[in-house]
């Protein structure tokens, strides 16, 4: 009988617990490839927010990336943390990192009213140099780390963020066969279809 | 020590007019030396400091820097040739002395320090060595401009203020304006606010609450545009401060001159003066402070052989025996270190810095500091960036032969002083003429509507500091303190840093955030 009430507890448990929170930074497209000399744009996303729980009312992030590969030319803010004057935003381009942040103006009844699920907050931009893979990574360690304010003034819990990775692949020029080699390939056409000719006779 | 620790050191209002009474308080006064400059490897001999110097951040470190000038030259004219230096206000060391023979500066004309340029770093203007005209540096000692030439200014000092209220401010230099590249907008036709010919120390504040500044120089107060609002042809010209003595919302004039002191109405009519300062001299640029801790206002003023400090009726409360025999009028300022509502007297003459009590002129520390004297005064400023107050002072062996030169810096050695500002600007420094970051605000609040204010040439204390995350202190959280926040995103805080909220010693985004939940308005607008 025991045993018996200790499982139904335990199953009642995992019924009404709430999932665990689980929001997480990501980059779209995650993967994407590119020629030398595209111009590319990544969102950096942010996603599993619950307006009941948490909101974004201030960030400072820091993306990594190959700077011999691709070199970042900008960052343009999107809009959900209150959009032209209403918010605070800064970037710095630095070799091989972008450190870009936003401050937001709103209160927090605002910004809850304001922001979905998952919005948009950032999109990088990107040309490609040489042929390659450069992965972008969302730096932890530089400071302030992953720094999500949310509710209150104060910052979700860095070790709760699911920071996800992304990369840029850059491909090599395109083989094109040159001139003599159109010529080799049409002489050697030319003689096997005069081999078979004559082996016709 | 963070700033809210250093809050919990002031002792409450109602204890500490028990201790004071009973004598146990000023036992706490005990000045030591924090630093001083007494030499230099630039211009080793120019020690002699005869100016108020300015206290501001020039390089924006969130350092206080000290600026002045130093001479040479032993003599005591209207004029004394050398350099403009400045200091890191934490320990002396030396940003920067311009050297240029071409550069040189009046020593004994006080700078006047503010963002003129509206380029986020304060500027400096000081009195070339012609003696009529104005020069201006950047924050880091570079050239920027210099005037025509001026109607005479010797000893005199600018003031920096947003006379139109466009947002770049003006200088002005006794009665005349200059735009902020040093261009003469305006000259007035009325008295220039100086004693006879060492030179002009005149104000700008809205003495008439008509929302729009005055210059009020000796017995005239001219409008922004030059025009004399209000003028006594029965007074002589003199020196000033005002505040409010009455309670009618407009401020009141002091005028000191001739050996007399007068209250006047904002429109020049003689509430009560002259009255005679004992001991005779001219008498220096006045302070209004309340002295005694009663609720009004009082005046104190230095003259030849003795400090007074005068009733709010004008009846003389105490007088404290000093020796300036040389210029006899010497500038004061005013500080409630103590924190106990009544202000202490701090004042240099020929021979020693004092430190009188407010209330009945009590000896509360002296040392030796010698002076020739000019309009110099010591003033009080939270000059190492600590967040509590320290005296700084200047001395010189000019005229006769003194003992000490330069520049010194006196904290209390039990680290309980009063919290104040990194700041003392100019000469006519009245708290509200200038923000801590260096801006000059474009609408001056009245000093005197300010709770807790009603001064002038005194450094706000502790117990009336801004709303958390006031950078600017503007008395309001807006997006100008968000911005500067944010603008300093990862940086290390120092010592009490207002930046720093969380007080975690570096200035992130979460700093910011929690500022904004604190602006005084909506959506942070100012």
């Amino acid at each position: 009988m025991k045993r018996l009430l200790v499982l139904v507890a335990v199953l009642a448990a995992l019924v009404t617990a709430a999932p665990a929170r689980a929001v997480t930074i990501s980059f779209d497209p995650s993967s994407t490839t590119v020629d030398v000399g595209d111009l590319v744009n990544i969102d950096v996303v942010i996603s599993g927010l619950d307006a009941s729980e948490d909101i974004v009312s201030a960030y400072d992030l820091d993306v990594t990336y190959n700077s011999s590969i691709v070199n970042a030319t900008g960052v343009d803010f999107g809009p959900f943390l209150g959009g032209p004057g209403f918010v605070l935003e800064d970037f710095i381009l630095s070799s091989g990192r972008i450190d870009f942040a936003a401050e937001s103006l709103l209160t927090d009844q605002q910004l809850a009213a304001l922001q979905p699920d998952s919005f948009v907050l950032a999109t990088l931009s990107f040309i490609a140099l040489t042929p390659g893979t450069t992965a972008l990574n969302f730096d932890p360690v530089a400071p302030p780390g992953i720094l999500i304010v949310s509710f209150g003034g104060f910052p979700i819990d860095p070790a709760t963020i699911i920071a996800g990775t992304g990369e840029i692949v850059v491909r090599g020029p395109v083989q094109t066969p040159e001139p003599s080699t159109l010529w080799l390939g049409l002489v050697g056409l030319l003689a096997a279809r005069e081999l078979r000719r004559r082996r016709a006779r | 020590m963070g700033v809210l620790s250093r809050r919990c050191l002031l002792v409450p209002l109602s204890l500490a007019g028990v201790l004071l009474s009973a004598g146990v308080l000023s036992a706490q006064f005990n000045p030591i030396v924090e630093w001083s400059w007494t030499s230099s490897l630039v211009e080793p001999t120019a020690l002699n400091v005869m100016m108020t110097p300015s206290v501001i951040d020039l390089n924006g470190d969130g350092i206080p820097d000290v600026v002045f000038a130093s001479t040479a030259s032993t003599g005591g004219a209207v004029v004394e040739v050398g350099f403009l230096r400045a200091l890191n206000g934490n320990d002396g060391s030396e940003l920067f002395t311009v050297a240029a023979p071409a550069l040189r500066v009046n020593t004994t004309c006080s700078v006047a320090t503010g963002d003129i340029d509206l380029d986020g770093r304060p500027e400096i203007v000081a009195c070339d060595t012609t003696g009529n005209r104005l020069v201006a540096f950047e924050h880091d000692g570079t050239f920027k401009w210099r005037t025509n030439p001026l109607e005479t200014i010797n000893w005199g000092s600018p003031s920096i203020a947003d006379l139109n209220q466009d947002g770049t401010p003006e200088i002005i230099i006794g009665r005349q304006a200059l735009n902020n590249a040093g261009v003469l907008l305006w000259t007035g036709t009325g008295t220039s606010g100086g004693g006879s010919s060492q030179g002009p120390l005149s104000l700008v504040s809205d003495i008439d609450v008509d929302g729009s500044p005055e210059v009020v120089a000796g017995r005239t107060v001219y409008n922004a545009a030059g025009g004399i609002d209000f003028q006594n042809l029965a007074l002589p010209d003199g020196l000033n401060a005002v505040a409010n003595f009455d309670a009618d919302p407009e401020a009141e004039v002091v005028l000191v001159s001739a050996g007399q002191v007068w209250l006047l109405e904002h429109t020049m009519t003689v509430i009560w003066g002259p009255v005679p300062i004992p001991g005779g001299g001219f008498g220096g640029p006045p302070t209004i402070a309340d002295y005694d801790g009663d609720g009004e206002a009082e005046i104190g003023v230095a003259g030849l052989s003795t400090y007074t400090v005068f009733e709010t009726n004008g009846t003389v409360k105490w007088s404290a025996v000093v020796q300036d025999a040389s210029s006899n009028r010497t500038g004061s300022s005013v500080f409630d270190f103590e924190g106990d509502g009544a202000a202490e007297v701090v004042y240099g003459d020929e021979l020693r810095l004092w430190v009188f009590r407010g209330t009945d002129g009590a000896v509360l520390f002296d040392t030796p500091k010698s002076s020739c004297t000019w309009y110099e005064y010591p003033l009080v400023a939270d000059v190492d960036g600590d967040g509590s107050a320290e005296i700084l002072g200047v001395a010189n062996n000019n005229c006769f032969a003194g003992t000490e030169r330069g520049v010194f810096v006196w904290g209390d050695a039990n680290d309980q002083w009063a919290l104040t500002r990194p700041m003392w600007n100019q000469h006519t420094y009245h708290i509200t003429n200038v923000n801590v970051d260096g801006s000059i605000p474009a609408i001056e609040q009245n000093n005197w509507q300010v709770t807790g204010f009603n001064n002038f040439r005194l450094n706000e204390f502790g117990e009336f500091e801004g709303p958390p995350c006031d950078i600017d202190a503007n008395r309001q959280v807006d997006r100008d303190d968000i911005s500067a926040i944010f603008a300093a995103r990862n940086q290390p805080a120092v010592p009490g840093d207002a930046r720093d909220f969380d007080g975690d010693g570096i200035i992130t985004v979460t700093d910011a955030r929690a500022c904004v939940l604190q602006c005084t308005n909506a959506l942070c607008a100012p």
